[in-house]
């Protein structure tokens, strides 16, 4: 009997070995994130920079229009990239009604704002974003990495 | 320097973008070709053997940077057919990789006028004579 659990847990680590290479950076696997930013030339940019670092940007432009993917395909996105000032319902709106829904309070938000002020950063936290970057305070590469990095 | 006859591949994927360019180099007596994406960019680039090419960067199926760096791996008469880049990414990094891949300039379309960016292809294709 022990002998038959041992070499069960010898099994159990050969085949976690053989899934997982040591040293693998989890954060560098291409993942699937969902875009909420109306700004179009931004927009771009983003899921230029997004797919030259191999992950998989859906677009949405309002939060209405993300509300739709995230009711067909929700389970398929890995982390929503989140503006706040959209045009029709806004960032914290769309996240405060993400988080009232059972399927998608664990999902992943970065809250992405052209505002630094300390009420809108906490709103945004209280109401669950998982983090906040201000647009201003870095250039657009660096926070296309930091929120990947992040996720 | 008059580049009447010369023939020029625009590959930029917003069409008015394309259009204003077409038009504006039109009337300098060039040849236009247009691409919408960077694959079919590369193939016109490689059935049109234009005497230069203005490339977009953020382009669908396949991006600017590609088309870089395909371009690069094809014979030499390809390879030495100049690329300017046509981009509002204006980070250090976007334009150092660009450069690094072949870009024989680099221009930043909110900050460039039409006219300057033919003075350019007309200063490039003198170079490349």
């Amino acid at each position: 009997m022990l002998h038959s659990k041992v070499k069960r847990d010898i099994l159990v680590k050969m085949i976690e070995k053989s899934t997982t290479k040591e040293g693998e950076d989890h954060s560098k696997k291409p993942k699937h994130i969902l875009v909420v930013e109306d700004d179009r030339a931004l927009h771009k940019a983003i899921i230029f920079k997004l797919k030259r670092l191999g992950h998989f940007p859906i677009s949405a432009y309002s939060a209405e229009e993300a509300t739709e993917i995230l009711k067909k395909s929700s389970e398929e996105i890995d982390f929503i990239w989140l503006d706040i000032l959209l045009p029709g319902m806004d960032g914290l709106e769309f996240l405060r009604l993400m988080r009232k829904n059972p399927a998608l309070k664990d999902k992943k938000v970065t809250v992405i704002s052209v505002s630094g002020g300390l009420m809108m950063k906490d709103r945004a936290m209280e109401l669950g974003a998982d983090d906040y970057i201000v647009k201003s305070d870095h250039n657009l590469s660096d926070i296309v990495n930091m929120v990947v990095e992040k996720s | 320097m008059s580049i009447a006859g010369k023939k020029i591949l625009i590959i930029e994927d917003d069409e008015h973008i394309a259009r204003v360019y077409a038009i504006k180099l039109g009337k300098e007596g060039v040849t236009l070709f247009t691409a919408r994406d960077g694959e079919d960019g590369l193939g016109k680039i490689q059935s049109e053997i234009p005497d230069i090419v203005l490339l977009d960067l953020m382009l669908p199926i396949k991006d600017g940077f590609w088309v870089l760096e395909e371009k690069a791996k094809l014979s030499a008469s390809i390879k030495k057919i100049p690329v300017i880049v046509l981009s509002n990414l204006g980070q250090a990094e976007d334009i150092n990789h660009a450069r690094s891949l072949g870009a024989v300039d680099y221009i930043i379309k909110a900050g460039t006028s039409i006219q300057a960016v033919v003075d350019l292809v007309k200063e490039h294709l003198k170079k490349a004579e």
